[in-house]
Parts: C-alpha cells; sequence; structure tokens
C-alpha cells in the first residue's frame, strides 16, 4: 500500500484533509456533494442524511490519512463507494454492519479492495470503541487521558500528570491502566468481530 | 516487552528507543496475530480520542466541515424541497378547500333545489291537470238564465257573485250538479279549498256520469293544494286508482307516484 509508484495522484485529497488544506477540502465537497446528495435522495434518504454521511466518510478518510492511509484510485469515485457502501449498510440495518456488502458495482477490483481495507478499518476502530465503552468510567478517564498529548510538549501525558489530573497516585495509575488497558483488548480480541475485521 | 501494550502505546507516541523500536517493528513483520492486535489498538486508540477528546486539529477539521456542510447547496435542498413542499401542500390544502367549498354549495343548491322542485313540479301538475270544464254544458246561449247569469260572472272572475249563483241551484234541479261543479271551480279560484271540497262531494254524491270524474279529480287536486290530511288525500286517490276505467286514472297514477315519494304534497 505503501508503494510510491502505485499512489493515485488524487492522493493529493487525502493530504488536503491531513492538513487541513481549505481550498482543497472545498473542492471535495463542491465536486462530491451533490452526487452523494442525489444517490442518498434517491434511495429513501434525506438531503440531511446525505450531509452526515458524507461528513462521517470524510472524518474517517482525516483518521486514516493521518494513520497513512493512501490512495490509489480516483478520489472522487472511492469516496462515492464507500459512501454508497455505508447507505446500504444503513438501509439494511445496524445489526448488518459489520458484514460488507457485495461488489454493488462495476468497479475494478483494486478499488474494490481498497474500498475494503478502507472500511475494515473503519470497523476495526468501531470495534475498539465499543470495547472501550463497555470499560468503567475510572477505566476510561485514566486510558483517555494516558493516550492524549500534552499540548505543550506534544508528547502524551506521563503517569505522573495522569495521577495529578485524576487525583490518583502514580502507583494506581500505572497498574490501572496497565489492567484497563489489558481488559479492553480482551474484550475486543474475544468478539467474533475481531476475527471478521483482521 | 513485558507489557505488550505498554509497548503498542510506547510506539504509538514515538517514545520506544532505537534497539526497542527495531525489535517492535521486527515483531510486528513476523507476527501476524501482533499486527493484527496492534492496528487494531492505534486505530482504536485514534478513534477514541476523537470521539472523547479530540485535539485541536481534530476541533479546527471538524468546525471547517460544519462550514462546509452549511454552504453546500446539495445538503440544504431538503429545506428548499420542504419549503416547496410545503407550498405544495398549502395549494392543495387550498384547492381541497374550495373544491370542499364547492360541493358543499353544490349540496346546498341541491338541497334547496329537493325543497322548491316538489312544489315546481306539482304547481306543474296542477296547471296541467287542473281541468275546470270550459262551459256548463246545460247553459243555454240563447236564454238568460240563473246559470248564465252565473257562468258570466265567473267568466268576470267575480267569483263571489258566480258562487252566490251557482250555490242557488236546489238539490232538485237537475243543474245542480253542474252548478255545484262551478261553484267548486269558483272557490278553488278563490282558494277557499274547504268549501271546493265540500262542493265537489256534492256533485259527487249526485253520481251524475257527466261531472262525476272531473269533480273527483279536482277534488283531489283541491286536497292536495289544501294540504288535507293525509288520510283524506289517499281516501280521494284510492277512489280514483280503484277504477282503472277511470278518465283521470292515469293522471292520478303519476300524482299518487309523487306523493307517496315526497311523503305530502305541499302545493302554495
Amino acid at each position: 500500500m505503501n508503494n510510491p509508484l502505485l499512489l493515485h495522484h488524487d492522493q493529493i485529497y487525502l493530504d488536503a484533509l491531513r492538513n487541513g488544506d481549505r481550498s482543497l477540502i472545498e473542492k471535495i465537497y463542491t465536486e462530491n456533494a451533490s452526487q452523494v446528495a442525489a444517490f442518498v435522495q434517491k434511495n429513501g434518504g434525506s438531503a440531511e442524511d446525505a450531509a452526515d454521511l458524507f461528513q462521517d466518510v470524510l472524518c474517517t478518510l482525516y483518521r486514516q490519512a493521518q494513520d497513512g492511509f493512501q490512495l490509489r484510485c480516483p478520489f472522487s469515485a472511492f469516496l462515492f463507494q464507500v459512501c454508497k457502501r455505508r447507505w446500504f449498510n444503513v438501509l439494511r440495518g445496524a445489526k448488518n454492519k459489520f458484514k460488507f456488502n457485495e461488489n454493488l458495482d462495476n468497479i475494478s477490483s483494486d478499488m474494490a479492495e481498497q474500498i475494503d481495507d478502507f472500511e475494515h478499518r473503519a470497523l476495526q476502530e468501531q470495534l475498539f470503541f465499543e470495547k472501550f465503552t463497555e470499560l468503567g468510567p475510572a477505566c476510561q478517564e485514566i486510558l483517555t487521558l494516558s493516550w492524549q498529548e500534552n499540548d505543550q510538549t506534544q508528547k502524551r501525558f506521563s503517569l505522573q500528570e495522569v495521577a495529578s489530573k485524576t487525583g490518583r497516585t502514580y502507583d494506581y495509575v500505572r497498574k490501572k491502566i496497565s489492567e484497563c488497558r489489558d481488559r479492553l483488548m480482551q474484550l475486543v480480541t474475544t468478539d467474533p468481530k475481531f476475527k471478521e475485521l483482521t | 516487552m513485558e507489557d505488550q501494550y505498554e509497548v503498542f502505546d510506547q510506539y504509538i507516541a514515538g517514545e520506544l528507543d532505537a534497539e526497542n523500536l527495531q525489535q517492535f517493528e521486527q515483531a510486528l513483520t513476523q507476527d501476524e496475530q501482533l499486527r493484527k492486535r496492534f492496528d487494531v489498538y492505534r486505530l482504536g486508540t485514534r478513534y477514541t480520542l476523537w470521539q472523547k477528546s479530540p485535539n485541536d486539529q481534530d476541533k479546527a477539521f471538524l468546525s471547517q466541515f460544519s462550514q462546509l456542510r452549511q454552504s453546500t447547496a446539495a445538503f440544504n435542498q431538503n429545506n428548499g424541497t420542504k419549503q416547496a413542499e410545503d407550498q405544495l401542500s398549502k395549494r392543495l390544502r387550498l384547492l381541497l378547500f374550495v373544491l370542499a367549498a364547492l360541493v358543499g354549495l353544490l349540496l346546498l343548491v341541491w338541497a334547496l333545489r329537493a325543497a322548491f322542485q316538489p312544489e315546481a313540479a306539482e304547481e306543474l301538475i296542477i296547471a296541467e291537470q287542473y281541468n275546470p270544464l270550459p262551459v256548463p254544458s246545460t247553459l243555454s246561449p240563447s236564454t238568460q238564465d240563473s246559470m248564465s247569469a252565473a257562468f258570466s260572472a265567473y267568466r268576470r272572475q267575480d267569483f263571489g257573485k258566480a258562487i252566490e249563483i251557482f250555490t242557488n241551484f236546489p238539490k232538485t234541479d237537475e243543474r245542480f250538479a253542474e252548478a255545484q261543479l262551478f261553484a267548486a271551480y269558483a272557490y278553488f279560484e278563490q282558494k277557499n279549498y274547504p268549501a271546493a271540497l265540500e262542493a265537489y262531494e256534492q256533485v259527487i254524491l249526485t253520481k251524475d256520469p257527466r261531472y262525476k270524474s272531473n269533480a273527483e279529480w279536482n277534488q283531489l287536486l283541491a286536497a292536495l293544494v289544501s294540504s288535507s290530511a293525509d288520510k283524506k288525500i289517499e281516501q280521494y286517490f284510492q277512489g280514483i286508482l280503484n277504477l282503472p276505467t277511470h278518465s283521470y286514472h292515469e293522471a292520478t297514477a303519476r300524482l299518487y307516484t309523487l306523493w307517496k315519494k315526497e311523503g305530502h304534497v305541499n302545493f302554495k
């Protein structure tokens, strides 16, 4: 995936999302919003549904661009196909959210593969978050802080800082983070969806 | 690397020293299960922060998206469509109101017509069927007798005078029946229906075949015009209807159908 020879020139849009390039992000809206809106409205949704869907997909793209996701196909086609797939999943109901649709359009196998990869990643992050929310409030608070960056140092909070922010001792925080993380990953890896998605 | 997930955190945060970094990246390439767990962990922690505690860049990104969403026409067409739908709905409601008003008006017209039509029909029947004899058959054109004087008054529409003379004929007079008949006509013209009914009755009682049918028919009309009791009217109807050879049988049958259909005949 990281082979630069395979990179599509539309990667500039992912870079724009990652870097907050306003003019290119506006172009993404200008060139793609109406197609997605028309599709959603033609398939039982409203313009507001289309806006939610479009923004949801762009947010995923933003996060995955930050994680190094690279484009090997035209951006507009990719974006539309992902929106389409997600909208059909909405129509099919939340129960089927972790199941992939068949190849709905006659798109290239390479694009289909990249869409699958993209959606797998989106579902993996959702699975993780789903399990995170099953943890107790103390675990959620401590883990969130332990992953956060300190705005000044641009480094994640130290255990001492987490202890200070939560009013706990250093030892308690160190032990608690380890316990919570283990519990969280146990929940994630034992979920049947984990095998489907990895 | 005792705590695997601590290493995950350290790797993501860029805190691993060169040796541990190399060791971990090598492990990722060699251990597929480790790589799968790490992929989910990396993506998951990022997504969790996005959800629970977005950083400044995330917030700026979301703010920008929110503005673009507001200003993108394609995502606001619902409002336009809704307005158009509202306008269409208003027009439809107005149209329905106008249609309902028209229907109401038609119903009102129909009801008024229903109220007035029988009268018109009945008046028509009276106009068509009121059938006084034109001239007394016993009238002698050459002599100036009581019958001539009475008929002369009747023709002048001096019904009071005509009645006075017609009713003066004694029962023993052979012209009694005819005189009573014309007296009844005169009463009818005066709208003195009870007197007309009585005069017709006198004619009928004479059983004079020259005047009896006419008297029975005109008695029925007078009864209808005066809104006599239904029982009495029914009696008059049946008196004619029971005689198929009656000269007014057919007309009576038609009138009877109307009377039955309307429930009553309200002649004015």
